[in-house]
């Protein structure tokens, strides 16, 4: 059993007939909407043929043509790379880190503040002497000054003639 | 990039590292030198290194002037022994090893064939250490060692 809408398009497009035709029709008054439809509907498709052909496009050959070029083509095609392209960043990144790096290390003074002389650091941890004649004794000079200095001082050395240096 | 590069610029960074870690180890020096502290007016200037403990070493030895007998520098690698000789008599055997940013020196100070001192120390480098010898003509003898560092 075909539908209402089946029927419907079939009776616009006249291809119902006989019973068919009669007992469509008379659903059609039943559901309230004129037979007489179908004539407006034979005028507007008449009219439709008549004045709204479709425009002949010029050219028809090369849309034609770029349209099948645009399906064919290879989905990696080769595309035209940029000079800052995102590698070629990362790669320059990565060559100025090594080099800022070199330059710290070979530039820059790493021990700067030691070489200041409030810097001087000379603990004597042991001081002793093999021989019981001399005696070894460290000391710091005002340790907490910046004008000091560590001394092992040495007793009991013979003297030393002054033409033996 | 060609991967060709890559290996080229990777080969390039190590060599660089290669150059700048022996670089860095040799700028270290063992220095020493003997002085002589008198009374005596003398036109001679302190080596560079001793210019700023000169006022200290006039007040510690009770000396006014000082004069530099002999100086020895060696480069020294961890816990080598070196030999300074900064005098004919005088010789200083050392063992210095990198503590933090310090030196552990082990020294050893001979006058002729005779050990005079044995003694450990932290250096800071340039940071002298001194050690009062014998007394020479009219004049006192001082032994000076320390560690140089250029870095």
């Amino acid at each position: 059993m075909k539908t209402f809408e089946e029927r419907h398009t079939a009776w616009l497009d006249g291809l119902l007939s006989g019973d068919s035709l009669t007992a469509f029709e008379q659903e059609l008054i039943e559901r309230g909407e004129a037979p007489t439809d179908r004539v407006d509907f034979a005028k507007f498709q008449a009219f439709l043929r008549t004045h709204a052909a479709a425009p002949m496009m010029d050219g028809a050959d090369f849309f034609n043509h770029q349209l099948l070029e645009k399906i064919t083509a290879p989905s990696g095609a080769v595309r035209p790379v940029r000079f800052w392209a995102l590698p070629r960043l990362a790669w320059f990144g990565g060559l100025s880190l090594t080099a800022s790096v070199a330059l710290f290390l070979a530039i820059i003074p790493k021990k700067s503040e030691t070489h200041s002389q409030s810097a001087y650091i000379a603990q004597v941890i042991s001081a002793r002497s093999a021989d019981p004649q001399i005696s070894a004794t460290a000391f710091q000079t005002r340790s907490d000054q910046p004008d000091n200095m560590t001394v092992v001082w040495l007793d009991g050395l013979d003297y030393v003639p002054a033409d033996a240096q | 990039m060609p991967s060709s590069l890559a290996r080229r610029i990777g080969l390039i960074g190590v060599i660089g590292l290669i150059f700048i870690a022996p670089a860095r180890a040799a700028d270290s020096q063992l220095w020493g030198a003997l002085l002589l502290g008198t009374n005596q007016p003398t036109s001679e200037t302190p080596p560079a290194e001793l210019a700023p403990y000169q006022k200290r070493l006039s007040k510690v030895f009770g000396y006014a002037a000082f004069q530099v007998l002999g100086k020895s520098t060696r480069a020294f690698s961890d816990n080598s022994e070196q030999w300074l000789i900064p005098g004919k008599t005088f010789s200083v055997r050392s063992v210095v090893q990198p503590s933090g940013d310090n030196y552990q020196v082990d020294l050893q100070l001979f006058q002729d064939k005779k050990e005079l001192v044995q003694t450990e120390a932290k250096l800071g480098p340039d940071s002298p250490l001194f050690i009062r010898g014998p007394l020479y003509g009219k004049g006192q003898l001082i032994i000076v060692i320390m560690v140089r560092d250029d870095r």
